[in-house]
C-alpha cells in the first residue's frame, strides 16, 4: 500500500472537488489545528476550493494562542540568573511586551536553546547541573503527554534542575468557547487529527450533544480534507449535523488512553488564557500537587501579569475566524515574517504567515 | 511542531524508533513509551515532538482509500476516470 501517494491522488482530488462544486451549497468551516492550516495552504486547496467554501483558521497554532501574559512570563524567566530556556523554535521570534522576544533576550545574553523534543531539554538539564532548565510547554493534547512523560523521566532520574512552564491548552473547551459565542459565524468544524488520536473521537461527544454543528475528525492529506468537506456538506444538506470520524486509520473512539493517563498524572485541568479569546475555564493544564516541584513558575517565583496587548495586531480576531489575515491593516505593510508584529505572522502554522507565503491578496 | 505524515519505522533500539520521513532520506527518532500496543519495523507512526502517539492502522487506511476511490467513481460526469482507480 502506498500511503503517501494514495491520499494525494490528483485524479481523485479532482473528482472530489467536482462533487463539492456541484453540491449546490457552501459552508464556512473552521479548522483548529496548525497542521491543517499548513496542509490546506500547501496543497493549494485554499485557492482551489469554490468561493462558497470558506476556510477559516481557528485557534490551532500553539504559538499563536499563547497569551501575551505567558509570553511575558517566559521572557521574564529567560532574564533570570542561572536559567537555561529550552524551547520549540517557533517561539523564538514571538514578540512580547515592549517588542522583546526570546531572540532579543538571547542577544542580550540570555541562554536560550532550541529543542525538537522535551527529551532534548532533559539532556540539557543533565549536562548543566548548576543551572535551572526551563522548558516552555506550549501546545495541545498532542504535546502535553510527551512533556508529562519527560517530567516523569526527570523524577525517575532524580533531576531536580528540570522545570516546565505549563502553558498547554486543551481543544474541546476552546471549541465550546467558540461555539457559545453568539457572534460566531462558523457552520462546521474540521477537528484536529492528532489531538483526536490522543483524546479519542468520543471526547467531542458532549459538544456534539450541546451544539448542532457538523464536526469531522480529519486527517491531513488533501483527500482527507476534501472528504471531510463532503461529509459536512452532506450533513448540512440533509439537516443531520453531528460528529464523524474521517481519520479512522489513526483516530479511534477512545484515543490513546496511556497518553491521556500520563497527561493527567502530572497535570490537572485548570483555567487558561488564550490569545484573542481570553480566559477559557478548564482549558489548560496546571501541575498536579505531586509534581509541583517541576513547575517553573513556582521554582522561579514568576506570576502571570496583566500585560498590554500587541499594538495594532488583530491576531485575536484572526484566531476566532472574524478577520481574514489580509484584512489586518498591518498585513504585509508593517507586519511580515521577517519583521512580525504578532505571533500569527511568526509561526509557520500561523494563518497570517500562510497568507503571506501563499501570496493571498483577495 | 507536528508532523502531518506518518513515518515508517526502520529500526528500534531501547524503546526509541528510527523512522523514515516520506520517501526521502530524512530520519527522525521517536520514543515508543506512550504507545498502546507493540510497534514493529515497517509500522507507520504518528509522531509529535519526539513521541509516537499512535500506530497507523493499515487496514483502516486501505478501507479509507477504497471509499475515496468509490466516491470519485460515483461523481457524475467522471465515468472516464473509472478505470483509473
Ligand atoms: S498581519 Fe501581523 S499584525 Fe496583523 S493580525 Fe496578523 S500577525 Fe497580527
Amino acid at each position: 500500500m502506498d500511503l503517501f501517494a494514495g491520499f494525494r491522488d490528483p485524479a481523485i482530488a479532482r473528482a472530489l472537488l467536482e462533487k463539492i462544486r456541484s453540491c449546490g451549497r457552501g459552508v464556512r468551516f473552521m479548522e483548529v489545528c496548525g497542521t491543517h492550516t499548513v496542509s490546506i495552504f500547501q496543497s493549494g486547496l485554499h485557492s482551489l476550493l469554490p468561493d462558497n467554501i470558506v476556510h477559516l483558521t481557528g485557534p490551532g497554532c500553539p504559538v499563536c494562542v499563547t497569551h501575551d501574559a505567558e509570553v511575558a512570563a517566559y521572557i521574564e524567566a529567560a532574564g533570570k540568573d542561572k536559567v537555561i530556556i529550552a524551547t520549540f523554535g517557533d517561539l523564538m521570534k514571538v514578540p512580547g511586551p515592549g517588542g522583546a522576544s526570546l531572540k532579543s533576550a538571547q542577544a542580550e545574553g540570555a541562554r536560550v536553546k532550541v529543542v525538537y523534543s522535551p527529551a532534548d531539554a532533559l539532556a540539557i538539564a543533565r549536562e548543566n547541573p548548576g543551572d535551572t532548565v526551563v522548558f516552555i510547554g506550549v501546545g495541545f493534547e498532542t504535546t502535553a503527554p510527551g512533556i508529562a512523560a519527560t517530567i516523569m523521566m526527570a523524577e525517575a532520574e532524580g533531576l531536580s534542575n528540570f522545570t516546565v512552564l505549563s502553558f498547554h491548552k486543551l481543544v474541546p473547551p476552546a471549541l465550546d468557547a467558540l461555539l457559545s459565542d453568539p457572534e460566531m459565524e462558523i457552520e462546521a468544524f474540521i477537528l484536529p487529527g492528532h489531538v483526536s488520536a490522543v483524546i479519542g473521537a468520543n471526547a467531542y461527544l458532549p459538544l456534539a450533544e450541546k451544539y448542532t454543528v457538523p464536526a469531522i475528525v480529519t486527517g491531513f492529506e488533501p483527500l482527507d480534507i476534501l472528504q471531510a468537506l463532503i461529509m459536512m456538506l452532506d450533513m448540512l444538506r440533509t439537516g443531520r449535523p453531528g460528529l464523524a470520524n474521517q481519520y479512522a486509520r489513526v483516530v479511534t473512539a477512545e484515543g490513546n488512553k496511556k497518553a491521556v493517563r500520563l497527561m493527567h498524572t502530572v497535570f490537572q485541568t485548570s483555567d487558561a488564557l488564550w490569545r484573542g479569546i481570553g480566559l477559557i475555564p478548564g482549558s489548560g493544564l496546571a501541575f498536579a500537587p505531586a509534581y509541583e516541584r517541576f513547575d517553573a513558575m513556582k521554582a522561579l517565583g514568576i506570576e502571570l501579569r496583566d500585560v498590554p496587548p500587541l499594538k495594532g495586531c488583530r491576531c485575536g480576531d484572526v484566531l476566532k475566524g472574524k478577520l481574514a489575515p489580509n484584512k489586518c491593516p498591518l498585513f504585509k505593510t508593517v507586519c511580515t515574517p521577517a519583521k512580525p508584529v504578532g505571533p500569527c505572522m511568526v509561526s509557520t502554522e500561523g494563518s497570517c504567515a500562510a497568507y503571506f507565503k501563499y501570496n493571498l491578496e483577495a | 511542531m507536528c508532523l502531518a505524515i506518518p513515518v515508517c519505522i526502520e529500526s528500534i533500539e531501547k524503546g526509541v524508533a528510527n523512522c523514515r520521513v516520506g520517501e526521502g532520506d530524512t530520519f527522525i527518532k521517536a520514543s515508543l513509551l506512550m504507545l498502546e500496543g507493540e510497534a514493529k519495523i515497517g509500522d507507520y507512526l504518528i509522531v509529535h515532538a519526539g513521541f509516537a502517539l499512535r500506530i497507523l492502522d493499515p487496514k483502516e487506511a486501505e478501507e479509507g482509500l477504497q471509499i475515496l476511490r468509490e466516491m470519485a467513481r460515483a461523481v457524475e460526469g467522471q465515468e472516464h476516470l473509472a478505470d483509473k482507480f
